[in-house]
């Protein structure tokens, strides 16, 4: 009796999150058609014919893929992405988890001002940064290197992963390290041995929410590394696409698709994760 | 020696907050020593002052005849068990108990087996490769206390290890805390806001309140002889009882007077209240030291019943005495009506009474 109403009392919800869904999946389910079909049939009919026969493959075409990742050096710029987003990604989850443990855990002078600096830095635009930085970056060589763009999303990043973390670690029990230094164990081994095996879930927001970030990232990409395509990231590339060749966008579409596939597949396997470490010091367990 | 503890003239203040005020302990090797007080009294801080978690402003802590004060809790030969358990939540049974000694770089085997006698002692040797969220609260305290015995220290400190689990299970845990401390005999400093706890497990306690000691002895003593109101008040269920009572002399006898009725007191006592005659003071008298009787007359405390609460193994009566209410326990088939009017009789020589400005006991030689 109870259980019947209280399904009946969730159908306008699953109603809604429904419709949602579905407003969210059209789009991309059209873009995803378009990015297999020919130029002449993206340009003669709309994308929602295929639905009227969806397994004739014979209408269905790869030409675009092979277009983007070899003729338009899509392939090369998803290496590049990786090479880029991956290291500064786990830099910067390294850096903050550092941080974040000293911040909530370890006594020093200007404890509290310092973090209050870190936290305030995140409302600093990017933008900002860019003229006092780069003279230093171009002394330094750093300009158009993957080590000079490892080093500015990391910076880029650490206020708010810094912050992400400090609000779940400095959550965990005090006890915990009192008994953990009773023992005889030093800073870093209870940062090894405690803090960071127990912080996984926070750990692993932290570094999806760095890759997605980095991974969708044009602006510090285009300033620090430049347009050249031997270093260009997927963004970039894609970026280009549009300007050069507004007119053939089928191409368009399957360097979206690319460049969308892993992002949604980190997404996805991690996500778990990410709902928890996001909530994370935000309610007491 | 080993496990003596010295405190000598420790202070520590958080901001403006004294928490603990020149505290002196000497706590006797293999004793077990339980602090006792109301939440904010110091007995935590003074802990974590002889674990070495607090640093002390001022004053010195030795430790086995050790000056300590200035080491790290590592180094101190200590081991804590805290509130919240404190264990890993991340690593099985068998790695929080062998956290410890893995941090001193210990042969595997030795680890091994110091973990599995330390298991056994505490029943647990079956949960060994469970992790702790897979135990109950009583399970995880047993870990908790093996993580802490399994480095063999000088001195054990426990901080009310027992808050955290239901009725019954601290029963058995203060049993099987009682044993283990008979059995491995290792010096012993307690924290507890639990009075039924502090009478049952120590072999002294120290009453304190707002960062000062204000009694140490035995539990028979502390129950007893309170050495102030504050501590009457705060030892036993019902506290003990207080009336106000002036000292009254003529030429032949000393007594006290409650309203009209005069108290008979210890002859011990009489040549030295001879010199307070005129003086109010507070009576203080446990509610198992008063009798009931269901006439009023022939020098009995005239009462009158407000509440009787059977409790099984006695009855409790609420009384109203003057201006003052009494706790009184009888047996529990003693038949008695709210309103009725009883006679009480005070036993003698479970009188105490204290300074009516201080509070403190006025004790004669």
């Amino acid at each position: 009796m109870t259980s019947w109403r209280s399904v009946l009392a969730r159908i306008p919800l699953h109603v809604v999150i429904i419709a949602f869904a579905l407003l969210w999946l059209l789009p991309t389910l059209g873009l995803l058609v378009t990015s297999f079909r020919t130029p002449s049939d993206i340009f003669g009919s709309g994308w929602w014919t295929v639905l009227a026969h969806p397994f004739d493959f014979r209408q269905y075409t790869i030409q675009n893929y092979i277009g983007v990742i070899y003729r338009q050096g899509l392939g090369r710029s998803f290496l590049n992405s990786l090479l880029i987003s991956v290291p500064a990604t786990f830099l910067s989850a390294f850096v903050a988890a550092f941080a974040a443990f000293a911040f909530a855990w370890m006594e020093f002078p200007g404890r509290r001002a310092l973090f209050m600096l870190v936290v305030a830095l995140m409302v600093v635009p990017l933008q900002m940064t860019f003229i006092p930085i780069l003279p230093i970056y171009r002394r330094l060589h750093l300009s158009g290197t993957f080590p000079g763009i490892w080093l500015a999303h990391t910076a880029y990043g650490l206020p708010l992963t810094t912050y992400l973390l400090h609000s779940f670690i400095s959550n965990l029990p005090k006890d915990i390290f009192d008994s953990a230094s009773i023992d005889g164990a030093s800073p870093l081994r209870i940062f090894f041995h405690i803090v960071v095996p127990v912080s996984v879930p926070a750990l692993a927001s932290v570094l999806i929410f760095q890759f997605l970030w980095i991974w969708n990232d044009l602006l510090v990409a285009l300033i620090y590394l430049g347009a050249t395509p031997n270093v260009a990231p997927v963004t970039l590339t894609v970026a280009n696409l549009v300007t050069n060749r507004g007119q053939n966008w089928e191409l368009l579409t399957a360097a979206a698709f690319v460049s969308a596939a892993l992002p949604l597949v980190v997404f996805f396997s991690l996500q778990r994760y990410f709902v928890r470490g996001i909530l994370a010091g935000s309610i007491k367990e | 020696m080993a496990g003596e503890i010295e405190l000598k003239g420790i202070r520590k203040t958080f901001g403006k907050v004294e928490a603990v005020k020149d505290l002196d302990l000497l706590v006797q090797e293999a004793e077990f020593l339980v602090l006792l007080g109301p939440s904010g009294c110091g007995k935590t801080t003074t802990l974590r002052c002889i674990a070495g978690l607090e640093r002390v402003d001022r004053g010195k802590v030795f430790i086995g005849g050790r000056d300590v004060t200035e080491l790290p809790p590592a180094k101190r030969g200590i081991a804590m068990v805290f509130q919240s358990y404190a264990v890993f939540p991340h690593m099985t049974v068998e790695k929080n108990i062998g956290f410890g000694l893995r941090m001193r770089h210990l042969p595997k085997e030795e680890i091994k087996k110091a973990v599995r006698e330390v298991a056994e002692l505490l029943q647990i040797d079956e949960l060994l490769d469970r992790y702790p969220s897979q135990l109950s609260g009583g399970q995880r305290q047993r870990v908790a206390v093996a993580r802490a015995l399994v480095m063999r220290p000088e001195v054990l400190l426990m901080d009310e290890p027992l808050s955290n689990l239901d009725a019954l299970l601290r029963l058995q845990m203060r049993a099987e805390l009682k044993r283990l401390h008979r059995e491995i005999g290792t010096t012993t400093v307690y924290v507890t806001h639990d009075q039924i706890e502090a009478l049952s497990l120590g072999d002294r306690i120290a009453v304190m309140r707002e960062g000062e000691i204000v009694q140490l002895d035995t539990p028979n003593e502390v129950y007893d002889k309170p050495a102030n109101v504050f501590v009457g008040g705060f030892i036993g269920t019902p506290p003990m009882n207080f009336l106000k009572a002036k000292v009254l002399a003529d030429d032949k006898d000393v007594f006290l007077a409650i309203g009209d009725f005069r108290l008979e007191v210890p002859d011990v006592w009489k040549a030295h209240l001879r010199e307070m005659t005129d003086k109010t003071v507070i009576l203080g008298i446990r509610a198992e030291n008063i009798e009931v009787h269901p006439e009023t007359n022939g020098g009995r405390l005239p009462a009158n019943v407000i509440v009787a609460e059977p409790l099984g193994s006695q009855q409790l009566l609420t009384v109203q005495v003057g201006d003052d209410v009494l706790k009184v326990a009888t047996k529990p088939d003693l038949s008695v009506q709210p309103g009725q009017a009883i006679g009480l009789a005070l036993v003698k020589d479970k009188i105490r009474i204290f300074d009516v400005q201080t509070g403190a006991a006025i004790t004669f030689p």
